[in-house]
């Protein structure tokens, strides 16, 4: 989870400590539509998970991802 | 430093992030790199780039048309008029990877092949051919990562971005080093450890015998990775020894052991006793006038590379591999981050040699009865040349290189010094050194530049580190003011610029009779000679000189 947090920091160019497991697309200006792509993509690569293309547009806010990592 | 990303797909992520480290051009859109290169108006060149770096996705050049062929062809046409028309910027262009996944009859042929070689062959012939144009290896990183990961289906569909997060990671990587590169920073010297180093084992405990090193099984981690170490030597990187052992255990297994790839005359010195490393690695920089921020210490041993890190900070200490069949894969990862190079020059190959000679001058020195004798008995030969398209490239590589003796310490690439000789006002000369003992090859680079009728200034006077402490210099300035004092000029200017590692030189104009004009708060001196008086003061000749 830490480093999914790191993830977002990074893609989103924010600060650690303001990004949540709530942070949402919706309330993020920096969580534009190309960055959300980026970020799915670098999530996939670097938790070495899969997100179905179908799902993409589902992930709302950073807590999302976890439904995956999980599997 | 100045530079543009361009590319017939969207790089747009990579291009962000390298605008972190550099002045970027943004180019709009994506797919315009051919008018981009060859509209001498284009935004790209009033941008004025130092390095352009053309980033070429095989399918999307070759996809749809049905002669690819002739699309190659007038690519690599485009390429050559940008790279002819524009000496002075450095061109990185990709090699292509083709996958296009078309679902096809064995029999039809693996067109891709074909295509991928025609593009590397044409871009070889350019590099061949011109200065400032380079092969980008991109196909070398696909294959070593694979297609699987290289490319990024899901990006691809989602948002037309075509390599993968991981991918654009490592054209960044590679762009970087090719940036450092031509910028000329890159480590001089290599210092190595023995035991469990170069070969497996202890040769004090198992002998010549005993040690792991062959051409098969285990053996093989170790001459394989000898191998990849003599390559980065032929690169013109030194090697040296730190080993502690009985010097002559160790130097029997470099003598004869018939797996060695590495032998005696590979290294500059050896340092195999009891001392402490980092003693030895301080007396190697000191006896080859080399930093010790130019030095890599390997050594499989903790201890070592701790203790080494912890008394010479400025010495990098890479970790050395856990699992040794990765040793060749160490000595690529010490060849990328250490010592990448573009192009080597004739001195590169023969530059263990020409340390070696200088570690037996000294020793001569050693037997001299006085400094003086010495230098007389090197019988050194000195030759002034014009500086031309024929030298510039060691010529250049001496502006990036020299820190010591280097009094303004102004970096050149070969294009910009051949911009300046064909400028009027210009003049640059280079100094070849040799003496008993061999060859030094070139060594000293001087700039002169017009400033009136009556006075010349000294743009760049420099002096390799090897032939430092000769007074060489006093001859090469002797021949510069006469030359200047024929051609009618009055007064020469000179300066010293202050770095971190020209002190050597700080006084040097003092020594050879300059008057002192001006010093600024950042310790910028400025001098003057009158050419007119024949020079008073005592300026030293150990050498015979030919110029021009």
């Amino acid at each position: 989870m830490e480093k999914l947090i790191e993830l977002v920091s990074e893609i989103l160019n924010l600060d650690k400590e303001s990004i949540s497991l709530e942070t949402s697309r919706e309330k993020t200006s920096a969580w534009d539509s190309l960055n959300h792509i980026r970020l799915v993509a670098e999530v996939e690569e670097q938790l070495n998970i899969k997100i179905p293309f179908e799902k993409v547009p589902d992930i709302k806010k950073v807590g999302d991802f976890l439904d995956y990592v999980k599997e | 430093m100045k530079l543009s990303i361009l590319s017939n797909i969207n790089l747009d992520s990579l291009i962000g992030r390298l605008s972190k480290l550099y002045d970027v051009y943004k180019t709009e859109g994506y797919g315009a790199w051919i008018q981009e290169i060859i509209n001498p108006d284009s935004g790209l060149y009033s941008f004025g780039p130092d390095m352009v770096f053309i980033i070429i996705d095989g399918e999307e050049m070759c996809n749809g048309q049905s002669k690819s062929n002739s699309t190659i062809d007038t690519n690599i046409s485009y390429i050559e008029e940008a790279v002819k028309n524009n000496p002075d910027i450095t061109f990185f262009v990709s090699n292509i990877d083709l996958w296009t996944r078309k679902i096809e009859s064995v029999k039809s042929g693996a067109k891709e092949r074909r295509l991928e070689f025609l593009w590397e062959g044409g871009l070889f012939l350019l590099s061949s051919k011109y200065r400032n144009v380079y092969v980008f290896d991109l196909k070398s990183i696909v294959e070593d990562k694979g297609r699987e990961q290289f490319y990024s289906k899901k990006l691809w569909y989602l948002g037309g971005i075509k390599y993968s997060m991981k991918a654009e990671k490592l054209l960044e990587q590679q762009i970087n080093r090719c940036i450092a590169s031509a910028k000329g920073i890159r480590k001089k010297c290599l210092v190595l450890d023995l035991d469990n180093t170069l070969w497996g084992g202890v040769v004090g405990e198992g002998g010549l015998e005993g040690i792991e090193l062959s051409d098969y099984k285990e053996g093989a981690r170790y001459k394989d990775f000898q191998r990849r170490l003599k390559e980065i030597k032929d690169l013109g990187i030194i090697l040296a020894i730190a080993s502690k052992n009985n010097f002559n255990d160790a130097i029997k297994v470099i003598r004869e052991h018939k797996h060695m790839v590495l032998r005696e005359e590979d290294f500059v010195a050896l340092k195999i006793n009891w001392d402490l490393k980092s003693q030895n690695i301080r007396n190697l920089s000191q006896e080859l006038n080399i930093g010790l921020d130019s030095m890599v210490f390997i050594d499989d041993n903790p201890i070592e590379r701790e203790s080494v890190k912890r008394e010479l900070p400025e010495v990098t200490v890479p970790d050395f591999p856990q699992d040794t069949s990765e040793l060749v894969d160490f000595a690529i990862e010490l060849y990328n981050d250490y010592f990448y190079t573009l192009n080597t020059t004739d001195e590169d190959t023969v530059k263990t040699e020409k340390y070696r000679q200088n570690m037996k001058r000294r020793d001569a020195q050693k037997s001299s009865a006085s400094y003086e004798d010495f230098l007389l008995s090197l019988e050194t030969k000195i030759e002034i040349r014009r500086l031309s398209a024929e030298n510039v490239q060691r010529a250049a590589q001496l502006t990036q290189k020299t820190n010591q003796f280097n009094l303004t310490t102004k970096r050149y690439s070969e294009q910009e010094l051949l911009a300046m000789i064909g400028e009027r006002g210009f003049e640059g000369f280079v100094a070849y050194v040799s003496d008993r003992f061999g060859d030094n090859g070139m060594v000293s680079v001087v700039i002169t530049k017009h400033k009136t009728d009556s006075e010349v200034e000294l743009d760049t006077f420099l002096l390799s580190c090897r032939v430092m402490g000769r007074f060489i210099e006093d001859q090469i300035i002797g021949f510069i003011e006469d030359l200047h004092k024929k051609s009618g000029y009055k007064k020469l200017i000179t300066y010293y610029k202050p770095t971190e590692k020209n002190v050597p030189v700080k006084d040097l104009f003092e020594r050879l009779g300059y008057t002192l004009l001006d010093v600024d708060s950042t310790g910028n001196k400025k001098y003057v000679l009158n050419l007119g008086k024949s020079s008073t003061c005592s300026r030293k000749e150990f050498g015979e000189l030919r110029a021009l």
